[in-house]
């Protein structure tokens, strides 16, 4: 959770069960953002996202084959770090 | 990292690279590692030895912070336990930077945000639907050459050509009375009242107000020279 401004912003990474789990407990904290980062072989059935994208690892220059899902409830330009 | 793949100093052959990469879990040249695998095996440099990845390469590839390496590492040795390498289940570092950026890009810029938006929803309208109403119903009609009155006219009536009068006078103007008293008789329309019937009503006072069955008038200023007219 980042203290700024406003509602908080709210990340979350795991499986669903954990994002609920999650939403449960910050439910009194309504966020302004929330993103989920979750494996790409979840389910994904949950709605208010309006920004559901599988990005691989390496497309943010990651070293790995891996992808993953970001969720989030506003729209996101995701750049690559350019790290390596 | 890694590492030509060459058996006894001799380069070896794709296909054969390929089927030792496949059997043993190896990776080389700029292959990516492979998501969630806990072992993994690369050359080294003096190209004769298959080792096990080391953890701190791994932790590398999956972007742990080296702070967090460091203190793995010493839980891992202070206890006497295998390093976790649960990591390798988790997404890694740079999709949260990248997220991060994301966020704090949009928060930290609306402005630029907003500017961004709005060019894509402009580019997503139609030619016609960027202009104003206006001229999108002028334009369907020149499309269809149907410019009967019923189109032209509610037309006609938003674009007038005359000036607007009361944008050319001050806020705290003087009223034009004489002009006020003008224009109130101009538009009143003596048809509808005989003339009889409205000298029965106009008495000597400053401020009069008429109703007639078609509509009401109100006269700013009416006083006996005036009436004398009627």
């Amino acid at each position: 959770m980042v203290a700024g401004q406003g509602s908080p912003i709210v990340f979350v990474q795991g499986s669903g069960s954990f994002y609920k789990a999650m939403l449960v407990k910050t439910c009194d904290l309504l966020p302004l953002l929330l993103v989920v980062v979750t494996r790409k072989d979840e389910e994904l059935t949950w709605t208010g996202f309006v920004e559901d994208t599988l990005v691989h690892h390496f497309e943010v220059g990651g070293m790995t084959d891996g992808a993953w899902s970001i969720m989030s409830n506003q729209k996101l330009s995701l750049e690559t770090s350019g790290l390596r | 990292m890694i590492l030509q793949p060459v058996n006894s100093s001799k380069q070896m052959t794709e296909e054969r690279s390929l089927k030792r990469t496949k059997s043993m879990g190896t990776i080389e040249g700029v292959d990516l590692v492979p998501a969630g695998r806990k072992r993994l095996k690369v050359f080294t440099q003096d190209d004769l030895v298959l080792r096990d990845m080391l953890p701190c390469e791994l932790m590398d590839a999956y972007d742990v912070k080296v702070t967090m390496q460091d203190a793995l590492t010493e839980v891992s040795r202070v206890h006497s336990v295998p390093l976790s390498m649960v990591f390798v289940l988790e997404a890694p570092g740079k999709l949260f930077t990248s997220v991060g950026h994301a966020v704090l890009k949009g928060l930290l810029n609306p402005a630029a945000a907003k500017m961004e938006q709005m060019k894509t929803e402009e580019a997503n309208l139609a030619p016609d639907e960027v202009h104003s109403p206006i001229f999108s119903v002028a334009a369907k009609a020149l499309d269809t050459q149907v410019l009967d009155s019923a189109t032209v006219e509610p037309i006609k009536k938003e674009v007038s050509l005359e000036p607007d009068v009361k944008a050319a006078m001050e806020d705290n103007a003087a009223v034009n009375f004489e002009v006020w008293d003008k224009r109130s008789v101009q538009n009143f329309d003596e048809t509808a009242v005989s003339r009889g019937a409205l000298k029965g009503c106009i008495v000597r006072r400053r401020v009069v107000s008429f109703s007639t069955p078609s509509k009401s008038f109100f006269f700013g200023v009416i006083d006996a020279t005036s009436c004398e007219a009627f």
